[in-house]
């Protein structure tokens, strides 16, 4: 079975242990649950009161010789009820049924610090067994000598979320294809390594090594832009290693001065196929018509025998027979950084780092090969390669100082330089294959044989005009070049400067106040430039004359006024060529020169921090900027922000803290009008009058929005009929896009301890979301817009004996879409709503 | 970075806030309490973020705050950390999003992922801070000028 099959199989395993989606099934199991529950409450309430004041699960641990080692461990099985959109769920949540280690921790301490070996060691592990995330986290240390932490991690990134990229195709398409599993799917496992020791930690020079790992590996799904988008199995496959190490030295008083080199090293081995061959052409070849069924594409009727297996289908669709790219990107970053920290002078404390790195991303050996038809430019697929490399040189320095004035006057000042540039190019090396004549009556698109000639042996294969032989490739006057050589050379830096100061005053001992002022000068360059080294365009096709040169005269090289462009010529072939390596040809999109973007930036600050009782304490944190120009339509010139805060304490055990939390941007200059806010008001309140019971509940409310001119080419639109004033653009059409999302998220939680060996827990949590948006395609479904995502848990745990304690938990997940899930006129799509139970039953050992 | 200097700092949070050298719960760092509920006592507004359908995975225990935020301070905004060479922390896990590539996406290398992605938690997918894509291409890839 191949990856791509793995991955929408999912979909259809809903009988597969634990996600029975039928309804007996799902209550006999809810029964049970509940059962389970009341259960453990009657144990629970039948067990003697403890003999001893300690509760049983909190053990100081055990001593063995100079070391006391505690350790905890919690195991057990976790069962899962799932029903309704399973690639949702795994999406969202993905815990399924199976043995699981849901913790285990080991503290080991040398009582007297006189470990042979180590002082402390803490290891702690959870996940493992099925979980999508297991991680390990270790640290160990001896007091002069080491201390070593090492981490793993394992994130197991399900991701088939079947609206995003998805066509939409329409009902009335026939055959009607709606697209069930996202065309992005992934199915990623990345394992994260993490180890950093430091030597001699409290002399004069301590030394310090690193090394890190991120390897990604799994299956993927993908398109390929543009007509028809072909439904492509990707083997994603990176490796990221770094490399550390570095020295500090501390022989002056109060400072300490630093170095670092390091090296990261990235290898991808992505490929790319298409394993999406659903149909079959009249003489069995299996082909992939894309998943865009719509209007004209494939084309206008593709199946001709719906009764074969797979079905039938034309060869005049635009189609794949086959796909496959592979590419190796190879980077490297060494970076070296000095850097520092001193309070030696009276009053300053100050910290600074310069770096420099000189990255670089090599591509030696892209290839992708087309074997498909497309009608347009009649072509037969085609070949890219050809070797890329990227650099990127960074030069980076910041200094930050702040100086106290008088006990209640402090200075600080913040200096950031950060210089980037990316330079880089590709030789490109690309064919585009046309077909021959038909070999036999009714040969048509895909069906046609593709024509194999080079500039080497065209003047064999077709000698004469008007080069229709049977092995000549055959164009239309829309087919592109025949082989394609270019020098692609671009650029992209940004130069930063940004200083903040800050004067910060102690009003009162309870009340300080801050002012300060951000400004930030950035200066951006970009520059592309493309130049043809060679554009070869052979002759033949039913349209070629000898005023278009039989069809060698087309694209770049087309004839105007009678005759062909200057820096076109006619080989000896027949062939016509634009450019060479030693005649570079620049394309007349090219930029001539670097284009600069200077963009200022002005930002005041505010700050507040007041403790006016022993039990209230608020502070405040206010941004006002202005930027006289911007990168993006979406950058801000103007932004605000407003961060309040407060924390209530009426008594040590409760506890209301609230803030809020202001965004907001504007571009809103003519034709941009951009607005974007975010606006958050929250509140929690914690309440833990004793041991034996602890509450906390909130609320948050979010509004986000966002807005922005947009205009585009669009024809028969019924939907968009501003027309946008944009001179020489056809069709174009307008409106103000907008997008509006109100979050409210609610939770709550309750522990209570009936019993001194009895622990039960209740929570709440729910997200739902209302928004609104414009939408550019009627058939397009509300998706996430609009839904609640609610996710209830109860828990219930009783020690037994001895630091042995056993617990049942329940938590439910429940994602309900509350918006349009298939608009009409859609073909139908599955409904994304799901509803999740997962039952653990599990014991924890506490020595 | 100074931390005298950093956001935590100038709002009077000090070291005993976070740390407990004898009251620690985690044993790591000392910390009264472990991530990410210890930020949310502060940061309350962020955790509904964590709490949306598509989220960085902080509240599962793979990714800490401490990840990408630096608690005492960074030269750059919201003490979000950066690599050594100054380029965004996304890439630490986001690696094949480095580069540095020939057709770079520009905003990305200038202005941040955050130009089209909310990085804590969104209800829309792959963390847009849109729910249509389209919309967010064409913000900038428009007719206008």
């Amino acid at each position: 079975m191949n990856s791509s099959e793995a991955i929408t199989n999912r979909e259809k395993n809903d009988s597969r242990r634990g996600r029975s989606g039928s309804p007996p099934g799902k209550q006999i199991r809810a029964r049970r649950y509940c059962w389970l529950f009341v259960q453990a409450a009657i144990i629970c309430c039948l067990l003697p009161a403890p003999a001893r004041s300690q509760s049983a699960s909190e053990s100081a641990g055990k001593n063995s010789g100079n070391y006391n080692i505690h350790q905890t461990v919690e195991f057990g099985y976790r069962d899962s009820l799932i029903s309704g959109n399973l690639n949702n769920y795994d999406t969202f949540v993905d815990l399924n049924t199976g043995v699981r280690l849901f913790d285990y921790t080991a503290d080991i301490r040398s009582i007297d610090h006189r470990g042979i070996l180590f002082d402390n060691l803490s290891f702690s592990n959870f996940g493992y067994g099925g979980d999508p995330n297991n991680v390990s986290r270790l640290r160990i240390s001896k007091n002069k000598w080491y201390d070593l932490r090492a981490t793993y991690r394992r994130d197991k990134d399900i991701w088939n979320y079947n609206l995003l990229a998805n066509p939409l195709n329409p009902a009335s398409f026939n055959p009607a294809t709606p697209v069930v599993n996202s065309p992005h799917t992934l199915n990623l496992s990345r394992r994260m390594q993490d180890y950093d020791l430091l030597l001699l930690p409290q002399s004069r020079i301590r030394l310090r090594l690193g090394y890190s790992r991120n390897a990604n590996d799994g299956p993927a799904l993908s398109t390929v832009e543009g007509g028809e988008e072909p439904l492509l199995t990707e083997n994603v496959r990176y490796t990221t290693n770094s490399y550390r190490i570095g020295a500090d030295y501390r022989g002056i008083s109060k400072t300490t001065i630093s170095f670092d080199e390091l090296l990261t090293y990235t290898k991808i081995d992505n490929s790319l196929t298409d394993n999406n061959l659903s149909f079959q052409l009249s003489n069995g070849v299996p082909v992939d018509l894309g998943l865009i069924f719509t209007g004209t594409s494939p084309c206008a009727s593709p199946v001709t025998n719906p009764a074969t297996t797979p079905k039938t289908v034309t060869s005049n669709c635009n189609g794949y027979l086959s796909y496959s790219q592979v590419e190796n990107p190879r980077s490297s970053f060494p970076t070296e950084r000095v850097s520092f920290q001193s309070n030696y002078i009276r009053n300053l404390s100050m910290a600074g780092s310069a770096g420099y790195s000189s990255g670089s991303n090599t591509v030696s050996a892209f290839q992708e090969a087309i074997n498909s038809w497309t009608s347009r430019t009649a072509s037969r697929g085609g070949t890219t390669g050809g070797p890329a490399q990227a650099k990127r040189v960074s030069v980076n320095a910041n200094w930050s100082g702040d100086y106290r004035i008088t006990d209640k006057l402090s200075v600080s000042d913040e200096f950031r330089y950060d210089n980037w540039r990316i330079p880089s190019m590709w030789a490109t090396a690309a064919t585009n294959l046309y077909p021959t004549r038909a070999a036999v009556v009714g040969q048509t698109g895909l069906l046609l044989p593709i024509a194999v000639v080079t500039p080497a042996t065209f003047a064999t294969v077709c000698p004469a005009s008007p080069y229709n032989g049977p092995a000549c490739p055959q164009h239309n006057a829309s087919s592109l070049a025949d082989v394609t050589s270019e020098l692609v050379s671009r650029f992209l830096g940004q130069n930063l400067r940004s200083n903040t100061v800050e004067l910060k005053y102690d009003v009162m001992p309870r009340l300080s106040a801050r002012i300060g002022y951000v400004y930030t000068a950035r200066t951006i360059s970009d520059f592309s430039a493309t130049f043809d080294t060679g554009e070869i365009y052979f002759p033949g096709g039913s349209a070629g004359t000898l005023a278009n040169h039989f069809l060698a005269a087309r694209a770049d090289c087309a004839v105007v006024l009678g005759a062909l462009p200057l820096n076109c010529t006619v080989n000896p072939d027949g062939s016509i060529q634009e450019g060479s390596p030693t005649n570079p040809v620049p394309d007349a999109a090219n930029d001539t020169a670097r284009n600069l973007y200077n963009i200022h930036e002005h930002a005041g600050l505010l700050g507040i921090s007041a403790r006016p009782t022993d039990t209230l304490r608020l502070s405040a944190d206010l941004l006002f900027g202005y930027n006289d120009n911007s990168f993006t339509r979406i950058s801000p010139r103007q932004l605000q922000s407003y961060k309040l805060h407060a924390v209530y304490s009426p008594k040590p055990w409760a506890t209301i803290d609230g803030s809020v939390d202001i965004h907001e941007n504007r571009d809103n200059v003519a034709t941009v009008n951009n607005l974007e806010h975010g606006r958050s008001y929250s509140f929690v309140t914690t309440l833990a009058p004793n041991a034996r019971l602890w509450v906390d509940f909130g609320y948050s409310y979010t509004d986000n929005y966002t807005q922005t001119e947009i205009c585009f080419p669009d024809t028969g639109s019924i939907i968009f009929t501003t027309p946008c004033p944009i001179a020489g653009a056809s069709s174009p059409l307008g409106t103000l896009s907008i997008y509006s999302s109100m979050d409210h998220y609610a939770f709550g939680d309750l522990m209570w301890k009936p019993y001194k060996r009895v622990t039960a827990m209740f929570g709440y949590g729910g997200s739902i979301v209302r928004g609104n948006t414009t939408f550019l395609n009627p058939l397009t479904p509300t998706g996430t817009l609009d839904f609640n995502y609610l996710k209830p848990y109860a828990s219930l745990a009783f020690d037994i004996y001895g630091g042995l304690s056993y617990k049942t938990a329940w938590n439910y997940y429940g994602y309900n879409d509350r918006g349009i899930a298939n608009p009409p006129g859609l073909a139908p799509l599955p409904l994304q709503d799901f509803n999740g139970s997962n039952a653990t039953f599990s014991v924890r050992y506490d020595f | 970075m100074n931390a005298l200097n950093s956001v935590h700092a100038k709002n009077d949070v000090s070291c005993t806030s976070c740390h407990s050298p004898h009251h620690a719960k985690d044993s790591e760092f000392l910390l009264v309490k472990a991530q990410p509920e210890l930020c949310f006592g502060c940061h309350v507004g962020q955790k509904p973020q964590f709490e949306m359908p598509f989220h960085h995975r902080v509240n599962e225990g793979l990714v800490n705050c401490s990840d990408c935020h630096n608690p005492h301070g960074t030269v750059g905004p919201k003490q979000v950390r950066t690599s050594a060479a100054q380029d965004a922390v996304c890439y630490t896990c986001h690696a094949d999003k480095r580069g540095p590539f020939v057709f770079e996406h520009e905003p990305v290398k200038v202005e941040g992922c955050q130009s089209c992605h909310t990085p804590h938690g969104s209800p829309n997918a792959h963390l847009l801070k849109v729910s249509n894509v389209n919309l967010l291409c064409l913000s900038c890839h428009t007719l206008f000028k």
